[in-house]
């Protein structure tokens, strides 16, 4: 028990107040403690020395957020469904190609996305279509916030559609079986019997999607850095550039923290909508 | 129940359809690999090893050189060192949660469920912060440590849910025969969760081995790891995407291959019956 | 070993899952803890066992209070409902495990557990893990391990209802007379009534966490103390009407608005400080009513043939009752009856309290 809380408090905890405390600093590269109130804060909202990129990033955010998780929703759906009604061993096939994405490393991830929607003839749609005699795309440059909302779209979908699997598995076979029997066609078991059972499934995936998707940057980093100029700089990755490529580690700090206010005002809806208490049992033994 | 065969396809054909550019960039990556002298920039027109060339030369960028192997084991260390970490503290959390009724259990699980609005990713800066603070930035044990701190809130009710699956009689049943709280984890519970000991490890593994973000950011150019090393590559002016491909693909084989036994291992966790109560 | 419940109370939270129990139970003696689910049977053993610890009372064994004591330091052996067999052990180390525990020597254990093994008739199991023997068997080695450290106390919950019923029938024999073999104190919990009568000395009914009542089980059949253990115990169970009592020239009568029958002197014994007329409850078991001749007029409802009887549904009125006539009874749905009630074997219970007016 110790070390567990130890641990958590020092690495969960402490940074929480630390993130709070250093919002309020102009902390940069000399790693100075200088408190200077609500002028971060002051600048994220655009009072006085307003900071132009706000309105854009904000936008970017939701863009993103907007795009890719409805993707994942409805793909991981999508995906469950047809492969839990193929022959299994096609079932197989499919989800393993769709869960490839969460078994590599983020940054062979990245790579593979950098390299394949690659501008030049070396990026390898673009070599495939200049093999076709079609002009090469400037993909990463014309639709950058497009690629980043399938890349990471991808990555939810792998979860999901395993969950969303798993959950379709339960299904007593005697209940499709009924449906059928009552005349059901194939479309209108998935519509009548297996949907409504899989609600709870997408609740819960489209909140933990929601969360991840708001606090998510490492993929945009790898693959487009955010640009090209700000295309699909999100909020998240905006603080990590001003903290640790610009070294003002204050005003990073100060746009984590809205970031924490979001995740917990939307974490507790998400809890209060799931019912917390019945996840803690007592104990049955007094010893 | 026979269904008309055109409908039967259907699945396939979308499934099949929606795969097709995965599938694409998969086999290209592995030609990419393998591939030597590239015809018309995708077919290779021969096969070998040399984009392998790093298993035994070094690897050099700009100024900086180090090889394959320094970084594949600064990796393993990193990896298994949080996994370590991660198994260790989620096993006796997990077991105090899910058997051991103490003062501020209600407390500790909300807390832990609590964490999950706040991903360790965007704590970075208060991370990078205490880790300077406590004299472990730029070191890797400080940076395993950071990690493994980020998995253990679902660490633990993971392994909460594996000692949730014992029984409670069975437990009762040891300590009528005898076994003091102490004998009972260790005759009877380590046994019996020792494929939820290797699910929980490898998933501290993973992530850590995973990890891009933690070791870009708080390990110092100098020390290379999997990930930095092929980011690294990546940035440059002049990039070899062949040569790429390779180490990817070496880099890919171990989580590759867990995932493959992680699926085995947790379907071996063994499930009882009767009234539990 | 004795073991006596001191005004044994367990609360969880708002609910009494135990309320107020005392019971004395002898050396040697086999009692049942019976009632329904809910009833606080398993929650009352599991305090005996240690598990739980009480809200008020004490636990006693042979006069000392346990109350303090880990379950392990207790010298008890206990059966449970899903026999909790330990899966990655053997069976052999299963039934060994408690005496590995207390540091006895390999050979001695081996010796006491070929011995129980053979009293169980299990020796030919022993080398194999629980996944891969029968149910029956797995109850068998569980009583073994429950008895292989010769704990002054066994305790057993519901050990039969995992098995089939044919299997039960053979196990409960086979623990009765295991237990009168070793003479061993035994508590058994279970929710079935004909397990805590054929294999209990002693049942102590329990209902919302109070004790109903508590004797040998003719006892509790011939003269039950209430409403509660008069429908529990029997099957068929008890028939019930509701009457009034009357007394008319000194004599005591029951009246429903379809009969009224006098009560015999045996039973007017009891009732005639009872002030009348009185609402009551009147029971009367299957057995004790024929079908024939009588006063009490009744309709055919379905006849439901037993091979060694035949049970019989009938309205009287509105009311069903079940009677067990003999094997050679014929009468179709719908037909007139006349019915006769043993009235010695008659019970009166208060319509108000439940409680029986002959005790």
């Amino acid at each position: 028990m110790g070390p567990s809380v130890g641990l958590v408090l020092l690495f969960y905890f402490i940074p929480v107040i630390l993130t709070f405390l250093i919002a309020f600093t102009d902390m940069g590269r000399t790693l100075i403690w200088r408190f200077i109130g609500l002028d971060n804060f002051a600048r994220l909202f655009g009072v006085g020395s307003r900071d132009p990129l706000i309105p854009r990033i904000l936008l970017n955010t939701i863009v993103y957020t907007l795009g890719a998780l409805p993707l994942t929703i409805v793909g991981g759906l999508l995906i469950a469904v047809l492969s839990m009604r193929m022959r299994p061993s096609a079932g197989l096939f499919f989800r393993s190609v769709f869960f490839i994405p969460r078994a590599i490393p983020p940054v062979v991830w990245g790579f593979l996305w950098a390299w394949s929607f690659e501008g030049t003839r070396y990026g390898l749609f673009n070599a495939i279509l200049a093999a076709l005699g079609l002009p090469t795309v400037q993909w990463l440059i014309r639709y950058p916030m497009i690629i980043v909302i399938l890349a990471n779209g991808f990555l939810g979908i792998s979860l999901a559609m395993l969950v969303f699997s798993a959950a379709i598995a339960t299904i007593p076979q005697e209940l499709t079986r009924a449906a059928e029997v009552d005349g059901a066609s194939e479309g209108q078991v998935i519509r009548y019997v297996i949907l409504p059972m899989l609600k709870w499934p997408i609740l819960t995936m489209t909140a933990w999607h929601l969360m991840s998707f708001l606090n998510s940057y490492v993929y945009i980093m790898l693959i487009t850095g955010g640009g090209p100029y700000y295309a699909t700089e999100v909020w998240s990755l905006y603080a990590y550039h001003a903290a640790f490529t610009q070294y003002r580690y204050g005003y990073g700090a100060s746009l984590v923290v809205l970031l924490v206010v979001v995740n917990v005002v939307l974490f507790l809806i998400i809890l209060k909508a799931f019912g917390m208490q019945r996840m803690l049992t007592r104990g049955k033994i007094e010893v | 129940m026979a269904y008309k065969r055109g409908t039967k396809a259907i699945p396939y054909l979308i499934l099949g359809f929606v795969a097709a550019p995965f599938l694409i960039m998969y086999v290209g990556f592995f030609l990419r690999a393998f591939g030597e002298k590239m015809v018309l920039g995708i077919i290779p027109a021969q096969w070998g090893i040399y984009n392998f060339r790093f298993l035994w030369q070094p690897i050099t960028w700009g100024l900086e050189q180090t090889t394959m192997w320094t970084a594949f084991g600064n990796t393993m260390f990193f990896a298994t060192l949080s996994g370590f970490i991660v198994t260790v503290i989620c096993m006796l959390a997990g077991y105090a949660l899910s058997r051991v009724e103490f003062r501020g259990r209600s407390f500790f699980l909300i807390l832990q469920l609590v964490l999950h609005a706040v991903p360790g990713q965007i704590l970075l800066i208060a991370v990078f912060f205490l880790l300077l603070y406590i004299g472990l930035l730029h070191r890797i044990p400080g940076v395993a440590l950071a990690r493994a701190a980020l998995e253990i809130p679902l660490g633990v009710w993971m392994a909460k849910g594996f000692f949730d699956g014992i029984p409670w009689d069975v437990e009762r049943a040891a300590m009528v025969d005898g076994c003091t709280r102490l004998q009972v984890w260790y005759k009877i519970f380590l046994p019996l969760v020792k494929p939820g000991i290797a699910a929980v490890f490898i998933w501290g593994f993973l992530f850590a081995w995973h990890d891009f973000i933690y070791v870009y950011t708080l390990l110092p150019g100098t020390i290379k790891v999997m990930a930095t090393l092929i980011q690294s590559l990546l940035a440059t002016e002049v990039i070899d995407y062949g040569y790429l491909a390779a180490l990817s693909l070496i880099y890919s084989i171990p989580p590759l291959s867990l995932f493959i036994f992680l699926q085995r291992a947790l379907l071996k966790v063994p499930i009882f019956g009767g009234k539990g109560t | 070993m004795k073991v006596f419940l001191d005004r044994l109370s367990k609360y969880f939270g708002q609910v009494k899952a135990v309320d107020n129990l005392t019971l004395a139970i002898e050396d040697g003696e086999f009692v049942a803890l019976l009632g329904p689910s809910g009833c606080g049977k398993t929650t009352t053993l599991l305090t005996i066992a240690g598990f739980y610890k009480p809200t008020a009372g004490f636990v006693l064994f042979d006069d000392k209070v346990v109350n303090e004591l880990p379950p392990r330091e207790r010298n008890i052996g206990m059966v449970f409902q899903s026999y909790a067999l330990y899966p990655h052990m053997s069976v052999l180390d299963n039934i060994t495990f408690p005496l590995r525990l207390k540091k006895v020597s390999r050979k001695e254990r081996e010796t006491k557990a070929k011995a129980l093994a053979s009293l169980l008739r299990i020796e030919d199991i022993l080398e194999r893990k629980p996944a891969e023997i029968s149910g029956g068997q797995q109850q068998r080695v569980a009583l073994a391990r429950a008895l292989i450290k010769e704990p002054g106390l066994l305790l057993l919950d519901e050990p039969l209802s995992n098995l089939d019923a044919k299997l039960r029938v053979t196990m409960r024999a086979e623990i009765k007379r295991l237990q009168k073999d070793l003479g061993i104190t035994t508590i058994l919990v279970t929710h079935d009534q004909v397990e805590a009568m054929t294999m209990a000395d002693r049942i102590a009914v329990l209902e919302t966490g109070k004790l109903q009542q508590v004797g040998p089980p003719e006892e509790l059949y011939n003269s039950p103390a209430n409403l509660f253990v008069a429908g529990f115990i029997g099957t068929p169970p008890m028939n019930f009407l509701a009457a009034t009592l009357e007394k008319r020239e000194g004599k005591f009568f029951i009246t429903t608005e379809r009969f009224c029958l006098p009560l015999p002197d045996s039973v007017t014994m009891k009732i005639c400080q009872i002030p009348t007329p009185h609402d009551v409850i009147v029971g009367i078991r299957p057995e004790n009513i024929s079908i024939g001749q009588g006063e009490i007029r009744g309709e055919i409802y379905v006849v439901e043939p037993l091979g060694r009887d035949t049970l019989v549904s009938l309205h009287i009125g509105t009311e069903i009752i079940k009677v067990i006539a003999p094997p050679t009874f014929r009468a179709s749905p719908g037909e007139q009856v006349q019915l006769t009630f043993s009235e010695e074997k008659v019970h009166l219970f208060d319509k108000e309290t439940g409680k029986s007016l002959l005790v």
